[in-house]
């Protein structure tokens, strides 16, 4: 028995030296020539898509930059209130923050048609065949909701803390009339670690619509990203899988 | 003469010229200016030297005021030109409260007040005015900060409060918390009257005698890595009518209604493990010692010296010794037989023996010689319950007793074991922390508690009640855990011991009368605890204490996983409002996707064959259980970025019993997402395990036909000597938009080792006598596809569930042998009638088979069939700023149980109204 257990401890530490873990860098645009026509990319990562003067802009936003935009929700631990991100909390197994969420910052611009609607699903599909759809501000809720334990006062405020910072930022579920601009977060999962390229669909932007008020003409937008993807090692050292 | 008239004439001129000169004097009613600042403080009436006025005559307005309402003595009333108005209510603004220096705080309302004042009948008062809950809901927070110091005092109901898990831990403390924090020190003082505490009236709740509570905890940082704290908590009992300052009140004092002579004690030695039925207590011999109140010490079995240097005579007396079995040369009590030995004080025997007279003893202690596994409590005729019957303090808190170490049984650990009688006066636990972040690597947490258990004796002509005899037990308990992860490899330590007596609970005086009786048998109305059982970690405590209203009926651990407060596994199930009386797992449509419970897989460190996560006990929540000391370590590696492989090993023991926990572990966990297919999770968990240590449990059981009930679960204890083994596997394919497939495989077994042995050479309980291998076989494969066409939306699901099931006991009430196949097919089509308004319609047809015999005549267990078919229509519309969901429809089920003569038909219709906030 003690022999079997040396053989599998030493087995399991020779496996550890060897141990890895996945790498993934931050979200960013591809270049103009991978994008659709008419699709261009700013020196920020905003991939801006344009139908006369209706812009629909999309933003990748690191973890870094949204825990800068929400500086005092973003340094309390675990106990960070920032809904996009864990804060600075780290998983006490590899003391490493985790990505909460694969956030981008959407904007649209509507100086051509009298009403815009963005009806559609928010996807966004995996070169590898991985489909990501935009997560609603009720399954944001629901997943918030379970920190509220027995829901004390204090917890309770965190929710409610959230859950303000979600309503007040993420893209507003409206109509977009002429002269107007709209801007806000769309949500989905995190990506998985194989993924390096990603197509953002905005489907169904509703741009003219009939007498009734229904829906006569839709447009969709695509936008194109990349990120690293590789792993790293207990030293540091990266391997990106594309090298 | 002449110029004495003339002085006087100018002395009169010169005052009637002051008199027209003079300001109007607004008396204190402007306040008094002091030091640059203005108070109100109380200065009484003042002379009013403009009013004075030598008429008959009675003023009916006031003086003070004399100048708005002129020298008038009354006015008539005339309200043609102003009609009259109601009077108003004089406190319509509040009432005005000054300080005990005299300064004015405030016209407003008393909120809370409690005060103590002493030496005084019904000194204690709390009152807490209906303006606590109306206007602040039961919760006052006073705070204030500057640079780095912050600080808070508030009053309330339900506070959750925790010092540390030893020594306070409730969710629904009722009293005062003070917390102050800088950036190196935290600190935290609580008090409360847990007597009356939630009592809510316009007069105080006065009483003399009551149970305080005092507790505090001061935290520092030391350096960069480490924290130090200290905790204090004391719950005791006073009563105001003594002097104050008498003695030291943390050790709490006897309260009136206990404050009588003890004549009568009964010591009842019984066996500490009934259940082997051998070694129990063995009685050789006992001693009384009485001490009286002018410095004799008697025995009686040898001579002692008093106070005063002479030597006592032996008191010529015996208890009254009941029960047990007479061996050679001792008494024994085994099993569930019980030795008692009644000392009766005011008794024939007592008093021909010329002991002390009862009102002239301060202190009573017994010596007793025993061996083996004893168990000894005591009680007298002042430790009572309701009815006045002498009860034992473990009736009331298990843990009050005196259990011998282990289970001896071949009487080496022959011992005097001695006993100063009391009743219990103040619990008090005193503790320190330590807690280092990352040095060197590591981190550690620690904490170390000593519990003191105050008594004092009785004694009805003593009028200091701080002057009773005073006598102290001790618990101590410690924990000590260590982590270091350095990735890949990380390393987990743990060890602690918690006495068997360790207690966090104290008797609380209680409110009938005021002479503060305690009924010492009465968990629910005398027992106030400083760690509550909260298994489920919501805000109602899990058992029934006095102020902490009823005990939580619905505890259900890792069961609410989307912390709704409904079990996971029958979620449409509404107390009262809209009651659900079918499992999930069992309820037509909705078990397509719910499994099982039994599917779960988890940790089970305490081998008794239920998830650690999902544990619901009768215990305080301590970090660890009360009577154990052990170890726990692991250690182990990631193996790349999706598997983890721990190895460990466990041991752990009872401290007053001979039972033990002896475990070797390994636990691989495996979860990989894979892009093309799906996730696919392996979890592997081996145990080589000898416990025979019992962790008894409540469970939640949700069957058909019960909502969910708590009930009582004895540990079968299924690893006494026994592989364990739990392995799970599930594959979820996730990449189609319209098809998904599911597949879960659970094994677990219990094998045990040496069970032929043990079966021939034990006594076997009925709640021990476990199978030589239990083990849950299960296998579950789903598939749903969703096609649209047109509007129409079609959802065919299958689902296929087989599992077999043998219990580890061999005749359990609720669990049966089964092995069952299930088939299930399911058609949903939904399709929108108007643009808020969608029909919905499904059928379902289960079919079950049952492979073994003896369950085939259950009617759980017998084959069936059923057939549901169900119409829906629903509509969702915003009305006045909700948003309305309007659902009617029926549901039809035809089940054909093999087990029944007939099939049976049961019809659901329903016409239902939600209102909601929206998305």
């Amino acid at each position: 028995m003690l022999r079997t257990s040396i053989t599998i401890v030493s087995l399991g530490v020779l496996l550890a030296a060897c141990s890895y873990r996945p790498y993934a860098g931050n979200v960013k645009p591809l270049g103009e020539e991978h994008q659709a026509a008419g699709v261009s990319v700013a020196d920020d990562g905003t991939v801006t898509h344009k139908q006369g003067r209706l812009e629909i802009r999309l933003r990748p936003m690191s973890d870094e930059e949204l825990n800068r935009q929400f500086a005092i929700n973003s340094q309390q631990g675990a106990r960070s209130t920032n809904p996009y991100t864990f804060g600075n909390s780290k998983y006490f197994m590899t003391g490493e923050t985790p990505r909460r969420f694969t956030v981008f910052k959407l904007s649209v611009k509507n100086y051509e048609y009298p009403k815009v609607r963005l009806a559609g699903d928010m996807v966004m599909a995996s070169s590898n065949g991985r489909k990501y759809y935009a997560l609603t501000l009720q399954q944001l809720d629901t997943y918030y909701r379970t920190y509220a334990q027995a829901y004390r006062g204090n917890e309770y405020f965190d929710y409610k803390q959230r859950r303000s910072i979600l309503k007040s930022t993420s893209f507003p579920p409206r109509d977009i009339f002429s002269g107007q601009e709209e801007e806000g977060f769309i949500v989905f999962k995190p990506l998985a670690d194989d993924v390096e390229d990603i197509s953002v669909t905005i489907e169904d932007i509703v741009v003219r619509f009939d007498f009734r008020g229904e829906p006569a003409e839709s447009i969709e937008a695509s936008f194109q990203f990349e990120r690293d993807v590789g792993v790293i090692y207990p030293d540091g050292r990266i391997d990106l899988s594309s090298q | 003469m002449s110029r004495e008239v003339g002085i006087l004439i100018a002395l009169c001129t010169l005052f009637l010229a002051g008199v027209g000169q003079a300001a109007e004097d607004f008396g204190a009613r402007l306040g008094v200016r002091r030091g640059g600042e203005v108070n109100f403080e109380p200065y009484g009436s003042g002379v009013l030297f403009d009013a004075l006025d030598p008429a008959v005559k009675k003023w009916y307005v006031p003086q003070e005021l004399f100048t708005e309402y002129q020298w008038k003595q009354w006015e008539y009333t005339n309200y043609a030109r102003s009609p009259y108005e109601r009077y108003v209510d004089t406190a319509i603004e509040g009432d005005y409260f000054y300080d005990i220096y005299g300064g004015f705080l405030t016209k407003g309302w008393l909120v809370f007040d409690w005060s103590v004042e002493e030496p005084e009948a019904a000194g204690s008062r709390l009152l807490k005015t209906s303006k606590f809950s109306d206007f602040f809901s039961r919760l006052v927070v006073s705070s204030d900060s500057r640079g780095q110091y912050f600080a808070s005092v508030m009053v309330g109901e339900k506070i959750r409060t925790t010092l540390t898990p030893l020594t306070l831990s409730k969710p629904i403390f009722d009293g005062i918390q003070a917390d102050l924090a800088t950036d190196k020190y935290q600190a935290t003082i609580l008090a409360s009257r847990p007597s009356g505490f939630r009592s809510e009236a316009t007069t105080p709740n006065e009483r003399s005698n009551i149970t305080n509570l005092v507790g505090g905890r001061f935290v520092t940082q030391i350096g960069d890595f480490v924290k130090m704290g200290a905790t204090y908590v004391n719950v005791f009992n006073a009563r105001t009518r003594g002097q104050a300052f008498q003695g030291n009140p943390l050790k709490g004092s006897l309260t009136e209604a206990q404050n009588a002579d003890i004549t009568e004690i009964r010591i009842r030695l019984s066996d500490d493990s009934p259940d082997d039925l051998e070694g129990g207590t063995a009685f050789f011999m006992e001693e009384v010692i009485i001490a009286t109140k002018d410095g004799q010490h008697i025995s009686n079995r040898r001579r002692l010296q008093n106070d005063d240097g002479t030597e006592s005579s032996i008191l010529e007396y015996r208890p009254q010794i009941e029960g047990g079995f007479q061996k050679e040369g001792f008494r024994t009590a085994d099993g569930r037989e019980t030795i008692t030995l009644r000392y009766q004080l005011d008794g024939p025997e007592y008093k021909a023996a010329f002991g002390p007279p009862a009102a002239e003893i301060e202190k009573l202690e017994f010596r007793l010689l025993l061996a083996n596994d004893y168990r000894i409590d005591i009680t007298s005729n002042n430790q009572t319950n309701s009815n006045n019957q002498p009860v034992f303090l473990s009736q009331g808190m298990p843990e009050r007793t005196i259990r011998a170490a282990g289970n001896v049984k071949d009487g080496s650990n022959q011992n005097f074991v001695q006993i100063a009688y009391g009743l219990p006066t103040a619990n008090e636990i005193f503790g320190f922390t330590l807690d280092v972040q990352n040095a060197a690597g590591f981190d550690l947490q620690a904490e170390y508690a000593r519990n003191r258990q105050h008594k004092r004796f009785p004694r009805f002509n003593q009028f200091d009640p701080t002057k009773h005899t005073h006598a102290m037990e001790h618990a101590d308990a410690w924990l000590v855990n260590v982590s270091r992860r350095p990735y890949p490899l990380f390393f987990y330590g743990e060890a602690y011991s918690m006495d068997p007596n360790y207690s966090t609970s104290s008797y609380m005086v209680l409110e009938r009368g005021d002479t503060g009786p305690v009924d010492y048998d009465s968990q629910t109305l005398a027992v106030y605890e400083l760690v509550d059982d909260n298994d489920d970690q919501d805000r109602e405590v899990d058992w029934q204490r006095r102020g902490q209203g009823a005990a939580d009926r619905f505890v259900f651990p890792g069961w609410d996983e989307n912390n709704d407060f409904i079990a996971d596994f029958n979620q449409n199930h509404i107390e009262i409002t809209r009651p659900n009386l079918k499992p999930d797992w069992e309820e037509p449509f909705l078990r397509y996707n719910v499994d099982r419970p039994q599917f779960l897989f988890g940790v089970d460190m305490n081998n008794n064959g239920v998830v650690d996560r999902f544990e619901n006990d009768n215990e305080p929540d301590y970090p660890y259980k009360r009577d154990r000391r052990g170890f726990n370590i692991y250690g182990g590696s990631f193996l790349g970025p999706y598997a983890r492989l721990a190895m460990g090993r466990l041991e752990e023991w009872q401290l007053a019993d001979d039972r033990s926990s002896t475990m070797n572990y390994a636990l691989l966990t495996y979860e990989q997402d894979f892009a093309q297919l799906g996730k696919l999770r392996i979890y592997e968990n081996l145990r080589r395990v000898e416990d025979d240590i019992k962790d008894n449990l409540l469970v939640w059981r949700i069957a058909d036909g019960i909502a969910g009930e708590i009930v009582p679960r004895e540990d079968p204890l299924p690893a006494r000597d026994a592989w364990v083994n739990t392995v799970y596997l599930q594959f979820d394919y996730g990449r189609s938009e319209r098809f998904n497939f599911i597949s879960k495989f659970k094994y677990e077994f219990f094998k045990q080792v040496g069970y032929d042995d043990w079966q021939a050479n034990s006594r076997i309980l009925p709640g021990e006598d476990i199978r030589e291998t239990s083990s849950f076989l299960g296998l579950i494969n789903k598939i749903d596809y969703t096609q649209q066409i047109g509007q129409l939306v079609i959802q065919p699901r299958w689902k296929s569930e087989f599992h077999r099931y043998v219990p580890i006991l061999k005749e359990d009430p609720f669990e049966k042998s089964t092995t069952e196949l299930r088939e299930s097919g399911f058609l949903i089509v939904r399709y929108p009638l108007l643009p808020r308004t969608t029909l919905q319609a499904g059928t379902e047809y289960l079919w079950t088979k049952q492979y073994r015999e003896k369950a085939k005549n259950t009617l759980q267990g017998s084959p069936r069939t059923e057939m549901i078919g169900a119409l829906q229509i629903t509509n969702r519309s915003a009305y006045q700023g909700y948003e309305i969901y309007t659902q009617m429809g029926l549901r039809v089920s035809r089940i054909d149980i093999d087990f029944l003569e007939s099939a049976q038909t049961e019809t659901f219709l329903f016409f239902t109204i939600y209102a909601g906030f929206g998305d």
